[in-house]
């Protein structure tokens, strides 16, 4: 049959054409000297007052016009819209001198007012703005504009670290919010296609300028992917279609390394920390004997000492980790508290300290003093590979002790019902994001009355007495005027932390990151967001 | 006829009836229905405490819930996404764009790969093994570790995964749909006289075969719609199996409720249509 004879190739041949013209990526085409990387999610919103995902604090970083920035190389506040800015005595009224000549994106004169009206329409209960929160009572803080070029900001009390709060707040034109369309900062959103990308355009009024007058930013605009999945990343950056990737899993990084070792760098330790913790809550449905466990003192220590940290750092995060004995990374140079006396890594202290506890060894079983073999679940989110290898080695650990450990892992809002509504759990495996220096940012972990205080939530009173010292050195701290007053708080807080293990801190991943050749300017740091901080100085390398 | 196309109308808009009430039912009872990531977080705590406070008053009974939803749809309102806060509606949108193009194109290749292929096989004596082989080969590996392949590989895409399980399904049943056909005695008689091959497959073949092809289209589509979320999400398609897949991670009642009715409807409309397809050739 002639069909049979001539068809297959002719057939053939165009089905590999139709193959190959659709199985090219459709991404967005990238404009000249315009910047790329990929977000993970759409934006939730573009309003910078009501910003409370993380990929909407991308685009609000990129558009916003502040008074102050927070330099995350130095960790020292910079004036941006603000030419100066003054703290009283009492540190409770903030004074704001703005530059002369400030423009929005549109054109128009941005005056006091306009910086006046944007600070308090973050504090308006009904704008409903995550960062008001930060000035502790946003009912009672005045803001007044005296004249065309001041701001005088009046808090009913001292607040630690509140210049960094001015970091977060975006001047928009008063009266008149245009979700990013119009801004004071380096860029503006120009377009937003749901689920594909979000393109910025530079800021043609923006009056910063470099060292040698330049203006900036340098870069004509960025283009934000939309893209969930790592593996797309990573492909889109091999492609030259994203210049850089932050946040890289160590399997990644070690991925990149090999195919472009220039690409990568590990900056060292972050500022978050891996943990576990015991439900100390008395909510919980626990037993009373693995409540009484949990909250023996001896016994998590025992647990500290018998995981070997080293081999986490070693076999999941490929050596790019630091073994954690504190709540803050030693990448927290001013807060780190170098003298802190930690129970590293010891089997037999471990099998010791739980013997004067009075657990006993039973063949390879450990039990309590009624006899009851210690067996207990770690919980941790599904989807995290480093989390679920963490937990199988300290499972591995804890059975050299007598433990018997289940890992169990849950989506993440099954998850957090459990911490946080149920309190069904026995153990958790967790990481904890640092966005901050301050250890004022932490007082909602620390302070046993605060919901997030994870171990036993939202206490009426300090169930120990420990406890009952945490919230009095994190209240000191939060009130203090003097540095070193600070300073020795959180020390206390540190040492007490580490002698009664509530978190059993695990390691603290580093920070690692990939940038292209291509780009120029970047100086990467520790602090979110790591590699485009200085996104005014970053450009694209003219290529032949 | 018009009775048994108002019969299956009927069924459809009982089916989704169901479906509503079976994806709220699942979603308002799956662990975590009241919860949300970002109460672990210090910045956002306080705002997102005061959102499940308000979802929990608005969902505490399951009929008030259902009452809900079915009074908005009614209305043309699928809703507010939980996870956006934005009107499901302009989720749903450029995502059924996006989705409908991807089904089109895989459906297109993966017929013209899987007809081509029946075809040239059902004409030759000895094909068997040859031509079935990597059809099951390719039936042997599931869409996610296909669409994985892909994305290690650093080529392909999601049409192409598509396209290739829809033809490996595909192929089986044409190969024997088409087997059958060139037996039929009409058939072996016009390839007796020597009639042209375009002629034999336009006149002759295509409409023996016509309500066989459209009941399979149908299957084809169901094929289609269940690849579509392990695809999209591997792939990073941003279509609505992604939309479904992360409504589902967040527990995102309004977008799971509108992506499932609109997957509930295709694949009945592709039923009620193949089943119309015989209907009409016996009629």
């Amino acid at each position: 049959m002639r069909m049979g004879r001539l068809a297959p190739g002719f057939l053939l041949a165009m089905l590999a054409a139709t193959v190959a013209k659709y199985c090219i990526a459709q991404v967005p085409a990238r404009l000249p000297g315009e910047l790329a990387w990929t977000i993970g999610y759409d934006p939730k919103t573009f309003d910078p007052a009501k910003v409370d995902d993380i990929d909407s604090e991308t685009v609000r970083y990129l558009t916003a016009g502040v008074l102050l920035r927070f330099n995350r190389l130095t960790q020292k506040l910079e004036p941006r819209l603000a030419e100066s800015w003054n703290l009283s005595p009492d540190g409770r009224t903030i004074t704001f001198k703005l530059r002369g000549g400030l423009r929005f994106s549109d054109g128009a004169a941005l005056t006091a007012r306009d910086a006046a009206w944007s600070i308090q329409r973050v504090l308006l209960p009904a704008a409903g703005a995550p960062v008001a929160e930060e000035f502790v009572a946003p009912a009672s803080v005045h803001v007044d504009a005296p004249n065309s070029q001041t701001v005088v900001v009046r808090l009913p009390q001292r607040v630690a670290g509140i210049g960094k709060v001015f970091d977060e707040i975006a001047i928009e034109p008063a009266n008149r919010p245009s979700e990013g369309h119009v801004t004071s900062g380096p860029f503006y959103v120009a377009e937003y296609q749901r689920s594909q990308f979000v393109r910025l355009r530079r800021n043609p009024y923006y009056g910063e300028r470099d060292g040698s007058g330049a203006a900036l930013p340098r870069a004509s605009g960025v283009l934000l992917d939309i893209v969930e999945n790592p593996e797309e990343r990573i492909r889109l950056f091999s492609r030259g279609e994203s210049d850089l990737i932050d946040q890289l899993s160590s399997e990644y990084y070690e991925m990149l390394r090999q195919k472009a070792p220039g690409s990568v760098r590990d900056l060292g330790p972050s500022l978050n920390t891996e943990q576990i913790w015991f439900n100390q809550a008395p909510a919980s449905p626990l037993p009373a004997w693995e409540e009484a466990w949990f909250r023996n003192q001896s016994f998590r220590v025992a647990v500290s000492q018998a995981i070997q940290r080293d081999d986490l750092v070693r076999l999941v995060y490929l050596g790019h980790a630091t073994p954690a004995y504190s709540f803050i990374s030693p990448a927290n140079a001013d807060w780190y508290n170098r003298r802190l006396a930690a129970p590293h890594s010891d089997l037999a202290a471990a099998q010791d300290g739980l013997r004067r506890a009075g657990f006993r060894m039973e063949g390879t079983h450990l039990l309590d003093a009624a006899g009851h073999p210690v067996k207990f679940s770690i919980l941790t989110n599904a989807g995290n590979d480093a989390r679920l290898k963490m937990a199988t080695l300290i499972q591995q650990d804890l059975a050299a002790v007598g433990m018997q450990v289940n890992v169990v892992t849950l989506d993440f809002p099954a998850l957090i019902e459990r911490l946080m509504h149920t309190q069904d759990y026995e153990a958790c495996l967790l990481g904890l994001e640092n966005v901050d220096v301050d250890p004022n940012e932490m007082m909602n972990i620390w302070l046993s009355s605060s919901p997030n205080h994870q171990w036993n939530p939202a206490e009426k009173t300090p169930a120990t007495a420990w406890e009952a010292e945490i919230d009095k050195e994190m209240n000191l701290q939060a009130t203090s005027q003097k540095d070193a007053v600070r300073k020795q708080a959180v020390d206390r807080v540190q040492q007490i932390v580490t002698d009664e293990e509530p978190f059993i801190y695990l390691v603290y991943p580093n920070v690692l990151a990939a940038i292209s050749p291509r780009l120029a300017g970047a100086q990467p740091a520790v602090i979110e967001p790591e590699l485009w901080w200085n996104v005014e100085d970053l450009r694209l390398r003219r290529t032949r | 006829m018009l009775i048994g196309l108002f019969r299956s109308v009927a069924r459809a808009f009982a089916l989704m009836l169901l479906v509503m009430i079976g994806a709220t039912l699942l979603v308002r009872l799956a662990p975590g229905y009241l919860s949300d990531a970002r109460e672990m977080d210090a910045r956002y705590g306080n705002t997102v405490r005061a959102e499940l406070a308000q979802e929990d008053a608005q969902s505490r009974s399951l009929t008030q819930m259902l009452a809900r939803e079915m009074g908005g749809w009614l209305r043309g309102n699928a809703g507010v996404s939980r996870q956006f806060g934005v009107p499901v509606g302009q989720l749903i949108r450029p995502r059924l764009v996006v989705t409908g193009a991807l089904l089109l194109r895989s459906l297109l290749l993966g017929w013209a790969l899987a007809l081509s292929a029946a075809l040239v096989s059902s004409t030759r004596r000895k094909s068997g093994v040859v031509w079935q082989a990597p059809s099951t080969l390719l039936l042997a590996i599931p869409t996610a570790a296909m669409a994985t392949l892909c994305l290690l590989a650093g080529s392909g895409g999601p049409v192409m995964v598509m396209a290739m399980l829809i033809a490996a399904r595909d192929f089986k049943f044409l190969y024997r749909i088409l087997r059958q056909a060139w037996l039929e005695p009409h058939l072996l008689h016009a390839r007796a006289q020597g009639i042209p091959m375009r002629r034999l497959l336009a006149v002759h073949l295509a409409p023996s075969i016509a309500s066989q092809l459209g009941a399979l289209a149908g299957l084809s589509m169901v094929i289609a719609l269940s690849a579509l979320v392990p695809v999209e999400v591997l792939l990073d398609v941003p279509g609505l199996g992604q939309l479904a897949w992360n409504a589902a991670m967040n527990r995102d009642l309004p977008v799971l409720l509108a992506v499932t009715l609109l997957m509930a409807l295709a694949v009945t409309a592709s039923g009620i249509l193949s089943g119309q397809t015989g209907a009409w050739e016996r009629a």
